[in-house]
Formats: C-alpha cells, structure tokens, sequence
C-alpha cells in the first residue's frame, strides 16, 4: 500500500477555514496517529495541531493516502461534470430563445403583408417568406393554410415535421402558429 | 515520499489542472456567446420597435386623415403630404407624423396665439402641427407662457385657419434612420456601428448600438401583387405601403439577419 504523503509547512491561521479541514480530514480519516489501535484523532487534536503551526515533516505518518487523494478528484471531476451539463442545458436554452424570438418576427412579418395585401399573390409572398426564414432558421419554412379571411400560419425549424403544428413546440426544433382573420 | 508518489501526484496534478482549464475556457466562451446572442436579439427587438412605432406613424396628423398636403407657414421643409410623410433611400429612411401626446387647444386668442392645456409642453422654436379634423397647418412657435393649467403658444406668422377650442396641437417630427459607425471599437478591435436618429433640426442621436448594416426596401403595389422595390424605383413616394428592412446585427464575432416588414398605417 502507499504511504502518506507527508505535508511540510501546513499552517492554517484562519479559524473556520481550520475546523472545516479538521472536520473533513476526520471524515475521511485522513489524519492519522501512529497509535495501537490505529484510532482515528478527535478534531481538538487536529485543531490543536494545526493552532500550533505544527510541523507534518516531524511525523511522517501523518498525511493523506492516494485512496483519498482519488475520491477527492472524483468528487471534483463530478462536480466540474455537473458544471459542464449545466453549461449545456444554458447553451440550449439560449438557443431557444434565440430560435423563439426569430419565430415570432417571422410570423410578425408575415401577417403585416397578409393585412397589406389580404387577397394579393399569397404564393409568392409565402415563397419570399420561406427564403426568409431558411435563411434565420434552421431548416426553416413556413406554412399557410385556410382561405380569405381565415388564415392559419406556421413556422417550423430543425427536424420538425412541416405537416402541423397544433401546439408550439420550443427547443433545437420547434414550431409556432397563428391564426389571422383579416378584415373584407 | 517514493518517487512513484510523486509521479503519481505529479500526474493527478496535471490532470486535474487540465480540466480545470479546460472547464473553465469552455465556460467563458459559452458566456460570450451567451451574451453576444442575448445582445444581438435584444438590439434586433429595439431597432424593430423603434422602426414599427415610426413607420406605422409616417403621415399621422392627429383625427384628420393625410388626403392632401399640410401648408407649413414660413418654412416648406415642414410641408407634409402624402408624398413625403414616408421617404427615403437604401441606407437612410425619414419619416415625418405628429407625436404624442398631443395637447387641446382651450381658446383662441387671436390669429397667433392660442391657449392650450398641459399634455405636451412646448418650447419657442419647436415645428408644431395644428389640426382640427378638418384643416391641418404647420407653424413654428414664437415663445410659450406656461400657466398654472395651460400654456399660451404663440405662433411666428398667422394661422391660415381659425383652429378653436378641441384642435389638437402636436409636435412635428421629421426623423431621418441610419446605421453609422461610433467612435467606439468593440474587444476585436473592430468598429462599432450603430443606429442613429437626425431630426428636424439636425440633432443626431445614437439609438441602438451593434447594428453592422441595415437595409431598406420599399413595398409598393403593381397591379394586385405587393414589390419590394429599392428607393430609385419607387415612383410616387404616396404609394408606398409599407418598409421591409434586412438588419445585420453584430456582437463580437457573432453577426445575425434579423428582418422587419411593416405597412404604413397613415
């Protein structure tokens, strides 16, 4: 088995910071004695040992073992993993919203050239629109169904499929709807 | 301590300061992007605003309806018609409508002053414009004496029109749109530009920064079908329906298209 590492110089001055490494070190039972029955040392002995500047080099039991060593960085490693998922789970969030508030301008945009031109050329408007929007969106495109004065208009994005979409739908893919009726 | 320790200890060491550093760029850079997404779209969402509120405005002189141009006494930049109520180029777009709120004439004094109650505060100097739904004119005002409860506004030439009590009386604004470059430089090093305002009297104002490039179409009717046609093929300014504009948005390295429609309302 390896042995201690054996610390030099350790000096802890501030109180908390002190108990909150004595209590740690205790947990894992990090601090050894050379004793018989291998106890572990009760906190005032640490914190005592620690008050007193003492100097680890002098006992070389004293010290972590790789054992602990290696918890301690998979403690970490988790905790920098978890850190890195929440990254991710912003990173994607961001993009929604970046992907909502394109969506909504896009279908803004549309329903101002249906209330210009209510019974113009629908199919080319759509076709300039759909540019439009493969252009801002992913795989963007967008749909109208239903006839003067009732429109239904879609926007779809990512994978979704361009058939319907009865409720919004937000992430990496995503549609939004709206229904215009527009005034004779 | 062996020296198979250390070299352990050595190797934890650096494996754990690599991912550190490595979490830690990551993180850094998904914040800048973050922001400059964040930055984008919140400019992108100003700059419509601002545009939507001014376009659907263009023409607007309170009850009365733009049919046939508004006489501006002393000064025919003012003049407002339906031919210039919306104008523009390219790159640049003036719009001209009355703003609110709007204040109500109390009383009539004579042919150069009136009272008026304390809606909008008006200032010697200011373009403003007098309608009363049935007649429109343009006047700059002389001087202004402000009242417990109203104010009395003075004309510099005589009204054409006897405006009584209930006209409205607005400020007139002729507001000219533009992207320019700031004197400011971004962490790249590259140029800021901005949206900027030049009203009546030549004031410039910075409204929105980190907008690169904008550029305006004009939607005009042929036939039964809508064009977006450029400003030099647009014929009679008066039969302009609406403005599509393509934005380029920028923050850092980050460039977006955001595109805005919007139909004259006036």
């Amino acid at each position: 088995m390896l042995h201690k590492l054996n610390v030099t110089h350790f000096d802890v001055n501030v109180g908390w910071i002190r108990r909150a490494f004595c209590v740690v070190i205790h947990q894992f039972g990090g601090l050894r004695q050379k004793t018989p029955n291998r106890a572990l040392p009760s906190l005032d002995l640490c914190n005592k040992a620690l008050t007193s500047h003492f100097r680890y080099k002098d006992d070389p039991v004293i010290g972590f073992t790789l054992l602990e060593v290696l918890v301690s960085l998979l403690l970490l490693a988790m905790m920098l993993l978890g850190l890195d998922a929440m990254q991710l789970t912003t990173l994607k969030e961001a993009r929604t919203a970046y992907y909502f508030a394109v969506a909504t301008q896009q279908l803004t945009n549309f329903t101002e050239q249906l209330l210009l031109a209510p019974q113009g050329d629908v199919p080319s408007l759509l076709l300039e629109w759909n540019q439009q929007n493969q252009h801002v969106l992913p795989r963007g495109r967008g749909s109208l169904r239903g006839h003067f004065p009732d429109y239904q208009l879609a926007i779809f994005w990512g994978a979704t499929l361009s058939g319907e979409c009865n409720t919004p739908l937000l992430g990496k893919n995503g549609c939004l709807t709206e229904k215009i009726h527009l005034e004779a | 301590m062996t020296l198979l320790e250390l070299m352990v200890a050595l190797m934890l060491g650096v494996l754990v300061l690599q991912t550190v550093l490595t979490v830690y760029l990551s993180v850094r850079r998904h914040a800048r992007w973050q922001q400059a997404l964040s930055v984008n779209v919140m400019n992108a969402k100003k700059v419509s605003a601002i545009l939507r509120a001014e376009i659907q405005q263009a023409g607007y002189i309170g009850c009365m309806k733009l049919a046939s141009a508004v006489p501006a006494a002393g000064n025919a930049f003012w003049s407002m018609s339906a031919a210039n109520q919306l104008t523009g180029s390219a790159e640049t777009l003036t719009v001209r409508h009355a703003t609110l709120p709007q204040s109500t004439v109390l009383r009539r004094l004579d042919s150069f002053t009136m009272e008026a109650n304390l809606s909008s505060r008006f200032v010697a100097d200011d373009a403003v414009i007098l309608a009363d739904c049935q007649h429109a004119a343009i006047f700059q005002v002389q001087s202004v004496v402000r009242l417990s409860q109203q104010q009395k506004v003075t004309a510099r030439q005589p009204l054409p029109f006897w405006y009584g009590a209930g006209a409205e009386i607005s400020r007139l604004a002729v507001n000219t749109f533009w992207v320019g470059a700031t004197t400011r430089v971004d962490e790249t090093g590259a140029i800021i530009h901005a949206l900027y305002l030049r009203d009546w009297r030549g004031h410039q104002e910075e409204l929105v920064d980190g907008i690169e490039r904008i550029q305006f179409r004009y939607v005009v009717q042929q036939g039964l079908q809508l064009r977006e046609v450029l400003a030099h093929q647009v014929t009679d300014w008066s039969e302009v329906k609406g403005v599509a504009a393509r934005l380029v948005v920028r923050q850092s390295s980050l460039h977006q298209d955001w595109y805005l429609y919007v139909s004259v309302r006036h």
